[in-house]
C-alpha cells in the first residue's frame, strides 16, 4: 500500500517535470538494500563501500551498506531511451547521487549508441553493482570489486546478437571520471584521481546455463593531492600520472541447483611508483540450491607486487554465506567473511559477519 | 500390479494430461494485419526482450498477462521453459542493469485484445477460447 503511494507520488512529480517531453512511456523502479554489520575484532576495520569509502568496526551499523535507489526508464521515441537512477548511500550519509543518466539511440535493433553517465564496465557485476538481488553475496568480493570509480561520462557502442543458442554482445566504450579517493588513509585528505581517459571494450557470451566476458580497459590516471609522509613526520601534497591497463575476465556456470562463478583481473602500470603496483585480483564463488535457499562458498584473493619496494601485499578471504529468496522480489541473506592481510612487516587477520535484506519495488 | 495394469493406468493418466492441455490451450496472437510468421524462437526472444521486432524487421511489443494467469504459466513453462520466479529475476537483473524493460501486464485475454487491436505491434498470448476475429493467431502452445 505504502509503495505503491509512494510509486503514484513519484510518478506525478515526473510528470511535472516532464511535460514539456512527449513521452510515451515512462517506467519507475526501485530497489533497497538494508545491510548491517560488524567485525568481530576491536581495532578491526572492513571496507565495504568503494565509493564511499565506508567501513565496518566493531560496533554493528545498519549505515555503511544500506542504499535506496530509484531508476527511470523514459522512451522519447520508439529509438530513443532515456535511463537514470538516483541513489541513496548508507556510506554517504544518504545524500542522493545521480549514478547513472544517459540516452541510448538504437540505430537498428541489434545496434545501439549511449552517451551520458554510466557505470564503468571493469566487472561482470560493474551495471548491478547496486543490485543486491542480482547476485549471491550481501557485496561482491572486495579482494577485486575494490576500485572506487564506479561511474564515468562515456560514449558506448553496443552490438547485440544471437548465434544459435548463443548471446553475443559487443562493447566499445571511452569516458572521463573524476573521484574524491575516500579509502583508508586518504579519506578527507582531499585527494582525487582523474581519469581523462578509459577506453576499451568488452565482449559477453550468455547461453541459458553458461556466461562468459572478458574486458580490457586502458586507463589515463591523474592523481592530485596525495598526501606523502615525509622522513621528518611533516606531510606534503604530490600529482602523479600514470597509465594503466586492465583486463578482466568472467565465468560463471548456472546449471540446475548448482552455481559456480569466477573472475580476475589483471592490472599493470606504464610506470612503477608509489602505491600502484600490478595487482592479480581474483575469486571464486560455488554453491547449490536448495528450492529458494543457496548456501554458497568464496574464496578470492588480491595481490600486489611493489617492483619499487620488492614488497608484495597479498589479501587472502573466504566468504561462507547463504541467499534465502523469500520473495521473487526480496531476498534475506547472511554473510561471513574471514581476511587475511599479510605484508611484509604485518600480518593482520578481519573476521566481519552482515546481514541483509534485498528488494525491488 | 500387472504390466498390464499398470500400461492402463499410465496411458489414462496421459490422456487425462492430454485433455486437461487442450481444455486450456494456450495461443500467440498478433494484429491481424501482421504479415511476418512467428517460431517458438521468435515469441521467446520477445518475451525475454532479445529482440524488438518481427522477422521482417516492423517493431513487435510484448504484453504479458498478470503473474498467476493460467496463460502466463502455460508461456513461461511450455515455451520459455522457465520458472516464474527465474523469469522475475531475469528482467529484474535486465531492467537495473539498463538492458531493457520488461513487457508490461495486463489483466484479461479482452485486454490483450483490446490493445492488439489499437496498436498492430502488440503480441499477446491468451486462452484459445478466447479468440475473437480481430486477432490472428500465430502460434499454439502445446
Amino acid at each position: 500500500m505504502r509503495r505503491s503511494l509512494w510509486k503514484v507520488i513519484v510518478a506525478i512529480n515526473l510528470c511535472g517535470l516532464l511535460t514539456t517531453i512527449q513521452a510515451a512511456d515512462i517506467a519507475v523502479n526501485g530497489f533497497a538494500s538494508i545491510v548491517g554489520g560488524m567485525t568481530l575484532d576491536k581495532d578491526d576495520t572492513y571496507l565495504v563501500d568503494p565509493s564511499s569509502g565506508a567501513t565496518y568496526d566493531d560496533n554493528f551499523s545498519l549505515q555503511p551498506e544500506s542504499i535506496i535507489g530509484l531508476q527511470l526508464d523514459v522512451d522519447l521515441t520508439n529509438d530513443v531511451k532515456f535511463t537514470t537512477q538516483m541513489l541513496a548511500r548508507g556510506g554517504n550519509d544518504f545524500d542522493t547521487t545521480l549514478e547513472w543518466a544517459y540516452l541510448t539511440y538504437h540505430f537498428t535493433p541489434n545496434f545501439s549508441g549511449q552517451i551520458g553517465r554510466m557505470r564503468t564496465p571493469f566487472f561482470f557485476y560493474s551495471n548491478a553493482l547496486d543490485i543486491g538481488l542480482s547476485y549471491p553475496w550481501i557485496r561482491p568480493p572486495m579482494d577485486v570489486y575494490w576500485p572506487n570509480v564506479t561511474s564515468f561520462d562515456a560514449a558506448k557502442l553496443n552490438y547485440a546478437t544471437t548465434f544459435d543458442t548463443w548471446d553475443v554482445s559487443i562493447n566499445l566504450f571511452s569516458g572521463t571520471s573524476n573521484f574524491p579517493i575516500n579509502q583508508g588513509a586518504f579519506a578527507n585528505s582531499g585527494a582525487t584521481v582523474d581519469n581523462p581517459v578509459m577506453a576499451g571494450m568488452s565482449l559477453e557470451l550468455n547461453r541459458d546455463w553458461l556466461s562468459l566476458r572478458g574486458s580490457f580497459t586502458h586507463v589515463e590516471i591523474n592523481l592530485r593531492n596525495i598526501p606523502v609522509s615525509q622522513p621528518d613526520n611533516s606531510v606534503i601534497s604530490v600529482d602523479l600520472s600514470n597509465q594503466a591497463r586492465y583486463y578482466n575476465l568472467f565465468s560463471k556456470i548456472d546449471y540446475n541447483n548448482v552455481l559456480l562463478m569466477a573472475e580476475g583481473i589483471l592490472l599493470t602500470y606504464d610506470n612503477k611508483s608509489f602505491n600502484l603496483n600490478t595487482e592479480v585480483d581474483w575469486y571464486v564463488t560455488s554453491g547449490y540450491r536448495f528450492g529458494k535457499i543457496l548456501p554458497h562458498f568464496t574464496i578470492s584473493k588480491r595481490r600486489e607486487d611493489d617492483d619499487v619496494h620488492a614488497a608484495t601485499r597479498k589479501i587472502t578471504s573466504e566468504t561462507f554465506g547463504v541467499r534465502w529468496d523469500l520473495l521473487p522480489a526480496a531476498a534475506l541473506k547472511f554473510e561471513y567473511t574471514h581476511t587475511d592481510e599479510e605484508n611484509t612487516l604485518s600480518d593482520n587477520a578481519t573476521e566481519i559477519l552482515s546481514a541483509a535484506v534485498d528488494f525491488v519495488f | 500390479m500387472t504390466l498390464f495394469a499398470r500400461n492402463l493406468i499410465q496411458s489414462t493418466l496421459l490422456s487425462l494430461l492430454i485433455i486437461g492441455n487442450s481444455l486450456a490451450a494456450t495461443v500467440v496472437v498478433v494484429s491481424p494485419s501482421v504479415s511476418a510468421p512467428l517460431s517458438d524462437m521468435d515469441v521467446k526472444q520477445l518475451f525475454l526482450g532479445k529482440t524488438k521486432t518481427f522477422s521482417d524487421g516492423m517493431p513487435a511489443i510484448p504484453v504479458n498477462q498478470k503473474i498467476g494467469s493460467k496463460p502466463r504459466e502455460h508461456l513461461l513453462r511450455n515455451l520459455l521453459n522457465i520458472t516464474e520466479n527465474q523469469y522475475r529475476s531475469y528482467w529484474t537483473r535486465r531492467l537495473f542493469t539498463g538492458a531493457g524493460v520488461p513487457p508490461k501486464e495486463v489483466d484479461s485475454d479482452q485486454q490483450v485484445i483490446k490493445l492488439i487491436e489499437e496498436n498492430p505491434d502488440i503480441v499477446g498470448y491468451i486462452d484459445a477460447e478466447n479468440v475473437t476475429n480481430t486477432v490472428k493467431v500465430v502460434l499454439t502452445i502445446e
